[in-house]
Order: C-alpha cells, then sequence, then structure tokens
C-alpha cells in the first residue's frame, strides 16, 4: 500500500488510470448501496446496503477488488463506519439496531439499540478512548461505549437525524426540518449551536472539514452550503448551485434540480467532492471557491445512475462512489435493470488538488 | 421592431373619414390621395391648410368658396383643422374614438385608454403580518393540492411496477400495494378498509403460493436470512398467514434455498479465522450473524430452520403494516419555498427524506415493536433475539399485532 501514500505519483495508480477509466467493484451488493466508508489504516472498504448486508472488500494497489467478509443486519443497513484502528466495523440499520464487526475475529454483535433506523454511525475517537455515536430517526444521538449495552449518553434531537459527520473536537448532525446541530466533543451532551440550514431545502448531507472548523450542507435543491463553525468566520459563509440539468439541449435554464447527496472531503488537500442524483461528481475548492477540473471528459462520465454515497481512503488517492438508485422516484423508479455497482476511481492530482492562485 | 400583439391601441386612423391603417405612413398616403387633393388639377397636398393655400394661389378662388374636404365625414370636411397623419386630432375627437373602439371590441375600459404596463405592477412594500399569513395559507393550499394530484399517479404507477417483478403474487399484492404506496405520499389512510377485503380472496393463493415466493426470495436477502423477506415482500400488509397453513407448504422449498446459498457466498472468501458454527447459534432463524464462511453455515443452520421457522413468521411482515408515515407535529410541516423560476425539483418532500420513504416500503419494513429490547450482555454472541419469543415490551406496536393476529386466527 505505499503506493498511495506519495500524493503526488499518480503514476502510482497508473494502471487504472493508464485505461482512464473507473474500476468497478466485483461482486456488488444485490440492492442500493447506502453507504461507504473506507478503513483508516488500510485499503478495505466497507459497503452497507439495502439488501441488509455489510460488505468488506479488500482493494488491491492496481484497483483490483476481492470481497473479503460480509455480515449482516436484520434491516437495510443505512450507514457504515470504521473506528480509528481499522480492526472493528460499526454500521446502523433500519433494524434499529447498530452493529459492530470485529474484522479480526469476523464475528458480529449488535452494540447500539435505538427506537427507529439508525441512520448515521460514526466513530468518535477521543483522547479517554474511542466511542460510537449514532443518529437515528427516533430524534436522538446516542453515544456507545461499545463495553457496555447502555449508551453512555442520549443527546435530544430538535428532529430525526438525516445526516450526521465528526472531526474531532467538531461533531454536526442535520436532521428534518432543516436543523442543524453542531456539538464540540468536549462537551457531547449539549449542542455547542443550534442553528437552521443555511438552504432553503431539506437537508440531505452534512460533512465536516478536515480542519474542524467547519461543515458543508448538501440539500435536496442542488445546493451545498459551506459553513464555518465560529462566528467570526461567518463572513466566509457561502454557498452555490450544483447539480442541475438544463431542462434540454436547447433550453438551458438549469431546471432540473437534483438532490446533493454525499459529500466527501479529501483528507490530504481539503478539497470535497460532491454527488447527486443526477449521476454526476464533481469536486470543489472551498476556498477558491471554484470547481476543479470537471471529469467528464475523464473517467468521471456521469454516472448510469444516482450516486447515493462517496468516500475517499485514507490518503485521497482512491475515491470510490455507488451507482445506485436512491429512491428519488419513489419505489416506481426501481427498475430491475437499474446499475447497482461500486466504482473505484484513481485520482489524479489536477482533479482533487487546489489550483495555487494565479498572480 | 416587431409588432405588438395588441396593435388597437396604436393603430393610426384617419380624422376625417375614420379609417383605420396599419401605420401611420399608409395613413399619411391615404390623406393625400383622398382628402388632399385639388380637384381641378391632379395637384396633392400633405395638409388642409396647404391644399386651401393651393387653391386660393393656383386656382384664384376666394377663401369662403373652398371647396369641402373629398371623401370626408358630414363634420370634419372643413380646412381649420390641420391634420398631418395622426398629429393635430382635436383631443375630445380622439377620446370619442376610443371609447367607440373599446365598446365595439368589448374590452376592458381603460385598455386602450391606458395602454397595458409592459409588466404587472409588483406591490412591493413590506407585507403585514395578515397578509403573510394569507399568503402561507394560499401557498400550503397550492402545495397541497399539487401533492394530492401528485400522489394518485404515483400510485398507479407504482401498482403496475410492483405487479412486474413478483408476479407471482400478482393478484393480492397490487391491491395491497396501492395502500402504501399511497401512505408514503401521506394520503388519507386506506389502510384499515384494504386488509380486510384482502384477506378472503387472498388465503386460498397464498396456499400455493407459498412455495413460489421463497424461491425468488432467496438471493435477495443474502444468506442466513431467507425466510424473512419473502414474508415482508409476498404476503402484503395485511395479510396475517398464521403458521398452521404454512408448514406443508414451506417445508418442500428448503432443499432448494441451502443450494441457493452457497452459491451465492462464494464471492466472499473467508477470511482466517474460526467463525465458525459455534457463532452462529441461530436463535429461531432470523440471525444478522455474518455469514463468515458461508457454505458450511448456512446450510447448517437452514437445516436447522425449517421446523423453527414457523414460529418467527409473523414478526417480520405481518406484524405491523408499515404505518403511514405520519408527521408527529403537523404544525411542523415545512414547505418548500416558491421556485422563482420553473424548477423541477427531484425530491419535492419537505418532510421526508428519500430513505425514510424507502425504510418505509413493504419491501424494507423493519416493524419497530418488536426490537425494544435491551442489549443482551454477552459479548461475543450473535444475536437475533429480537422479536420471535423476545420478552413481550410494551410498545405501541404491540396492541395492534395482537388484535390483528387474533383476527386472523379468528378467520381461520
Amino acid at each position: 500500500m505505499s503506493f498511495f501514500s506519495g500524493a503526488s505519483t499518480s503514476t502510482a495508480v497508473s494502471a487504472p488510470a493508464a485505461t482512464e477509466k473507473d474500476i468497478e467493484v466485483a461482486d456488488p451488493p444485490t440492492d442500493s448501496i447506502s453507504s461507504l466508508a473506507f478503513s483508516p489504516q488500510a485499503d478495505y472498504l466497507a459497503v452497507g446496503s439495502w439488501d441488509n448486508n455489510v460488505r468488506i472488500y479488500e482493494v488491491g494497489a492496481s484497483g483490483q477488488t476481492q470481497g473479503k467478509a460480509m455480515y449482516g443486519h436484520q434491516g437495510p443497513v443505512l450507514s457504515v463506519c470504521w473506528n480509528k484502528e481499522g480492526n472493528k466495523i460499526l454500521s446502523g440499520g433500519a433494524d434499529n439496531a447498530g452493529r459492530l464487526f470485529d474484522v479480526t475475529t469476523g464475528q458480529s454483535q449488535q452494540v447500539a439499540q435505538h427506537d427507529a433506523p439508525i441512520k448515521s454511525v460514526r466513530w468518535i475517537e477521543t483522547p479517554q478512548g474511542g466511542i460510537l455515536a449514532t443518529g437515528s430517526w427516533d430524534k436522538t444521538l446516542k453515544y456507545w461505549d461499545l463495553r457496555t449495552p447502555n449508551p453512555i449518553s442520549t443527546v435530544q434531537l430538535p428532529e430525526r437525524c438525516y445526516t450526521m459527520d465528526v472531526q474531532y473536537p467538531l461533531l454536526v448532525v442535520g436532521t428534518a426540518e432543516r436543523h442543524i446541530q453542531i456539538f464540540n466533543l468536549t462537551n457531547p451532551t449539549t449542542a455547542f449551536k443550534s442553528m437552521v440550514s443555511p438552504l432553503k431545502w431539506q437537508t440531505r448531507v452534512v460533512s465536516c472539514f478536515p480542519s474542524a472548523n467547519g461543515f458543508a450542507v448538501g440539500s435536496v435543491e442542488g445546493r451545498v452550503a459551506i459553513q464555518y463553525v465560529e462566528d467570526k468566520d461567518a463572513s466566509n459563509n457561502f454557498s452555490f448551485k450544483c447539480h442541475r440539468r438544463d431542462q434540454s439541449p436547447t433550453q438551458k435554464d438549469q431546471s432540473l434540480v437534483y438532490a446533493v447527496n454525499d459529500i466527501a472531503f479529501h483528507p490530504v488537500h481539503g478539497t470535497f467532492s460532491t454527488c447527486g442524483s443526477d449521476g454526476t461528481i464533481n469536486f470543489w475548492d472551498k476556498d477558491a471557491r471554484t470547481r476543479l477540473k470537471n471529469r467528464t471528459s475523464l473517467a468521471f462520465e456521469p454516472a448510469p445512475g444516482p450516486v447515493p454515497a462517496t468516500a475517499f481512503n485514507r490518503t485521497g488517492a482512491i475515491f470510490a462512489y455507488a451507482v445506485s438508485y436512491d429512491w428519488s422516484k419513489g419505489h416506481s423508479g426501481m427498475t430491475p435493470g437499474h446499475p447497482n455497482k461500486i466504482m473505484l476511481h484513481a485520482c489524479k492530482d489536477d482533479e482533487v488538488k487546489r489550483k495555487p492562485p494565479k498572480r | 421592431m416587431a409588432k405588438k400583439k395588441n396593435k388597437q391601441i396604436i393603430r393610426p386612423w384617419c380624422w376625417y373619414c375614420e379609417r383605420e391603417f396599419e401605420d401611420e405612413k399608409v395613413l399619411m398616403q391615404h390623406q393625400k390621395a383622398k382628402h388632399f387633393k385639388c380637384n381641378m388639377c391632379p395637384r396633392r397636398l400633405n395638409t388642409a391648410g396647404g391644399l386651401a393655400v393651393h387653391i386660393q394661389q393656383v386656382h384664384k378662388l376666394e377663401p369662403e368658396n373652398l371647396p369641402r374636404i373629398e371623401n370626408a365625414l358630414p363634420g370634419r370636411d372643413g380646412y381649420e383643422v390641420e391634420i398631418f397623419g395622426m398629429e393635430g386630432i382635436p383631443a375630445p375627437d380622439v377620446a370619442d374614438y376610443k371609447r367607440r373602439k373599446e365598446i365595439e371590441l368589448g374590452l376592458n375600459p381603460g385598455t386602450i385608454t391606458q395602454p397595458q404596463a409592459k409588466r404587472p405592477k409588483i406591490d412591493n412594500r413590506p407585507l403585514s403580518e395578515e397578509e403573510l399569513r394569507a399568503q402561507l395559507a394560499a401557498h400550503k393550499a397550492l402545495m397541497g393540492a399539487a401533492e394530492s394530484h401528485a400522489a394518485p399517479t404515483a400510485e398507479a404507477s407504482s401498482g403496475t411496477v410492483y405487479g412486474a417483478p413478483q408476479a407471482y403474487a400478482a393478484p393480492p399484492v397490487p391491491a395491497a400495494i396501492s395502500p402504501p404506496a399511497m401512505s408514503p405520499h401521506g394520503m388519507p389512510p386506506m389502510m384499515p378498509g384494504a386488509p380486510p377485503p384482502f384477506i378472503p380472496g387472498a388465503m386460498p393463493p397464498p396456499g400455493a403460493f407459498g412455495a413460489p415466493p421463497f424461491m425468488p426470495g432467496m438471493p435477495h436477502p443474502g444468506p442466513g436470512y431467507p425466510p424473512m423477506p419473502p414474508f415482508a415482500g409476498s404476503p402484503p400488509p395485511g395479510m396475517h398467514l398464521p403458521p398452521p397453513p404454512f408448514p406443508p407448504g414451506v417445508r418442500p422449498p428448503f432443499p432448494p434455498p441451502p443450494s441457493f446459498v452457497p452459491g451465492m457466498a462464494p464471492g466472499f472468501t473467508p477470511p482466517p479465522p474460526s467463525a465458525g458454527p459455534g457463532m452462529m447459534r441461530p436463535p429461531l432463524g432470523v440471525p444478522p450473524s455474518a455469514s463468515v464462511s458461508p457454505p458450511p453455515p448456512p446450510a447448517g443452520f437452514l437445516g436447522g430452520i425449517p421446523p423453527t421457522i414457523m414460529t418467527p413468521p409473523p414478526r417480520p411482515a405481518n406484524v405491523g403494516a408499515p404505518a403511514e408515515l405520519k408527521m408527529q407535529n403537523p404544525a411542523l410541516a415545512q414547505t418548500n419555498p416558491a421556485f422563482k423560476k420553473a424548477t423541477d425539483l427531484k425530491w419535492s418532500d419537505p418532510n421526508f427524506s428519500p430513505d425514510e420513504r424507502r425504510a418505509n416500503h413493504p419491501k424494507y419494513y423493519y416493524p419497530k415493536d418488536v426490537t425494544n429490547q435491551q442489549l443482551p450482555r454477552s459479548q461475543f454472541s450473535a444475536h437475533g433475539t429480537q422479536g420471535q419469543d423476545g420478552p413481550p415490551t410494551v410498545s405501541p406496536g404491540d396492541e395492534p399485532r395482537g388484535k390483528k393476529r387474533a383476527r386472523a386466527e379468528d378467520f381461520l
């Protein structure tokens, strides 16, 4: 895996890059993918899916993948994450349970319980040890010490948790009715700040900056807002439109507005990607407020279906994205031939690196 | 400049004979040819005054004896008024003419007299509280109307789509689906009405369909999970199939599934460790356990399952028909802001996310009441203890479940 640690040499991933095509993960789930997570220690990818299972794949140096393990929930899996050591996988699902899978033993057990589906799980590595945070549609956020069956604490949210992200010590929860709760994990039981989303449409995803001083919010209306936590930085807040299409090639009105399904920050460069129900993926630089090289001519043609989830690996050299139906048309959109796959993309520098400001 | 739509406002007309013309140039040519023509020589003048001067000077006629203007209306044939095209028409005559035009055309009075503003005047004053409220109510009504139109169409389409993949359960399913399909759209509850009519018609078919639902349903959930989703999918919500009729129908399909499952699993090479059957103590066959070493355990516990599978069935599907997604606090219902220009927002439900709708779908629905349990203390046992004979926690779902089950059993 030393190939990937050298971020500058894009030739390291020459095999996939040369063909300019993204590699499809072998043996994908049988139903829509809900979440992706790379291990923080190695190139293992955990995939949660609506077919009730979490699959773990090993990603090789040239992009080949191999299924390594699988475990299931009793309902669709909505979120997966790894712990810091990369030896445990945590997942939450619509069976109201959070499960832990130990990679070394291959066993899974339930470690969390809510009254409604768990929409989001995140591992928090505090100085005192690791804690699992689970956000659920039962309007609570619970912190769990995996050794005890009861939560360490429960925090009431104003509404159902739709999305959550952690970048110690920042934890941000996006809920229904566009509430956003910001927590400082040195005081995890009380919200540091409670605000309404700057976007006027339903919140779809929140993602923290790697620098933990702010977060990005994506909504169903093809818009992303960059928000800083501290009020003094609030002048840097802005939002922009994305993931929209024209009604027709002649009618350039950008009237088809798709939801932004996921936002992922590059761990090294601080740039971020957005993916949408329109099947496109874009990379952005929030400080320069620009979009980075668009990939339509390269490996990133618009995907054949909505992209519900994306993830960078720990070095930022591999970018994984799922293509599967995201229920944007309700049940009727679930056609049998709908693509359902995970693709791996080798990131080239100019796609993810900030451009130096022009003098 | 392109012609404007409403040419009535501007169409030039001749004061002398009140005829209308396309534009002023033509009008002037008309006046020159018809009214300002000298009758003694072929000379044509531009105005009445010009004509008067010409006749006096050239033909030496006295000013009082000037011939009347030709082709003019009775009161308008003098030389006093100086008309040139549309200019010089006395105001009362202009107003008169406009009135008459309006009456003739039946337009709103003032349309011609006061030409339309290019864009509707928008009153941009800050709205008062009442006005804001009224506007919100109107907007909500608009949104509500839009939603209720969307729902019936969605229902129709989802009915057909659902019918396709699950053809084996076609007869009962589409009808069953329409209530849940409608419910995600927050429509008025049809569910109470739907299940009862179902059950009579549906009871015989499931006996026959009992076998098929297992087969196609198998690959879907994954090893270790075979029996559950087919129940969830095919006996639609509201069909409370009590255990007794099932065993005969169910036992036969079981040999095939084990062959399925190993077929599925090989893609996943088992990681080194023990995993093994020891972990897979499936309490009654609802194990969510990791199928780490796929072939033996699934077959193993599938073998172990058939006798026990009968007790769990009520658990997954029949327990709770997925309730409609209801807002817990309707007062907090959100509406999407109006768009400035025509926009097709793909996910336009402001109150529920796509995942919630999907999780509420019968295919994915996981009934809530069953899982209100504390986590077991033991660390490493895989559990699916949820449910089957779990401690009867009192929860809102239990009551209806008990009643429904009683009803179904009564039926039998």
